[in-house]
């Protein structure tokens, strides 16, 4: 491998494009932890997301070719790692139901807190606990609906884009979203702010 | 949708962050991207190669010209060859008239005529005398049913 540091993320791409392994380590580096948390936000368990990631990054490796410039760089890989992660939602879940065990269900005990107040942390914990399983109740493309929205910012025509849907769909896909985890978390939200 | 609704959902969010795997994980990640990326590349076929290819072919090809006549001249010497023989369609297929069946047989133990006889596989069996051969020995028939219901008859003379 050649240990270039490149600042300029175009560089990368440019490189990386030529087969250079340095650029490929730099975009590697620069984008693992985002590509991953998408995928896990998808699949709702850490090895699979690993997975995904894994293959995402070579997937973008492989067709570089098509890619001119760094803006592109990021919406076609985001575009990869999303729907790498709903197509092994399928295979997730036919292993689910063979194995008759609810995906990443051993992962609830094992979510983060916040460690300055015990109570705080504690509500904390109790939030994201119902958000995990309201997010397990969403189907996979619902879920990269609600990370791409909530997590990404990305626009409603964007995330259509991203996923190859109509606007009207993700739009209405969002509202049911909305709903349906404001109605879960209602119960999490201070006294003075309640409708 | 208000904003505190919004708010609450990041909230919710951000305080569900995903596990964060270890550099070790990273390293196996970024090994295996790496050998994944460089076997999915392919190099270019180098022109050599193509003309060895083609050159290949072309040797195939022009044996296959001039061993076709060859092979001809020797299937034609052949006494039995393949067309010689109709093909089983080129025939009706004819089905027999269904008969009972007819067993001569050259030496036999004769059963005189009687009811009753037990042989094996037939049921039914009876034996009777049908008249005289010319020879002046008697003639017998023997009948009997399969267990599928087949009618045998057997013809013979008697000792």
């Amino acid at each position: 491998m050649e240990n270039v540091a490149y600042t300029e993320s175009e560089d990368w791409v440019a490189l990386a494009r030529q087969g250079n392994e340095g650029a490929w380590r730099s975009l590697f580096e620069r984008d693992r932890a985002w590509i991953y948390r998408i995928a896990y936000r998808i699949l709702l368990n850490q090895e699979d997301a690993l997975e995904v990631t894994q293959e995402t990054f070579a997937k973008a490796f492989s067709g570089l070719g098509g890619l001119t410039g760094d803006a592109g760089w990021r919406p076609w890989i985001r575009t990869i790692v999303v729907n790498a992660a709903i197509s092994r939602t399928r295979v997730q879940g036919r292993v689910t139901r063979l194995l008759g065990k609810r995906s990443g269900e051993e992962c609830l005990e094992a979510l983060p807190g916040f460690e300055s107040d015990p109570r705080d942390a504690a509500a904390a914990s109790e939030l994201a606990k119902a958000f995990r399983r309201e997010l397990e109740r969403l189907r996979p493309r619902q879920r990269a609906i609600a990370m791409l929205h909530y997590e990404e910012m990305l626009p409603g025509r964007e995330i259509a884009l991203t996923l190859g849907m109509s606007h009207d769909t993700v739009r209405t896909q969002l509202t049911r979203i909305r709903n349906a985890l404001r109605a879960r978390l209602a119960e999490f939200e201070p006294p003075g702010e309640r409708p | 949708m208000s904003n505190n609704e919004d708010r609450l959902i990041r909230k919710a969010w951000e305080a569900a962050p995903p596990p964060e795997p270890d550099d070790a994980v990273w390293e196996a990640c970024w090994e295996s991207i790496r050998h994944a990326s460089r076997g999915g590349r392919r190099e270019p076929v180098r022109p050599i190669r193509w003309m060895a290819f083609a050159a290949v072919f072309l040797v195939g090809v022009l044996s296959g010209v001039w061993l076709a006549p060859l092979l001809q001249v020797a299937s034609k010497d052949h006494p039995a060859t393949l067309a010689e023989f109709p093909s089983p369609r080129e025939e009706p297929v004819r089905i027999p008239e269904p008969r009972p069946a007819d067993m001569r047989v050259a030496h036999y133990v004769s059963p005189e005529p009687s009811d009753g006889l037990a042989i094996p596989g037939l049921r039914n069996v009876n034996v009777v005398e049908v008249g005289q051969t010319e020879g002046g020995a008697p003639a017998y028939r023997m009948t009997g049913q399969t267990a599928r219901g087949v009618i045998v008859v057997w013809d013979y003379e008697g000792l």
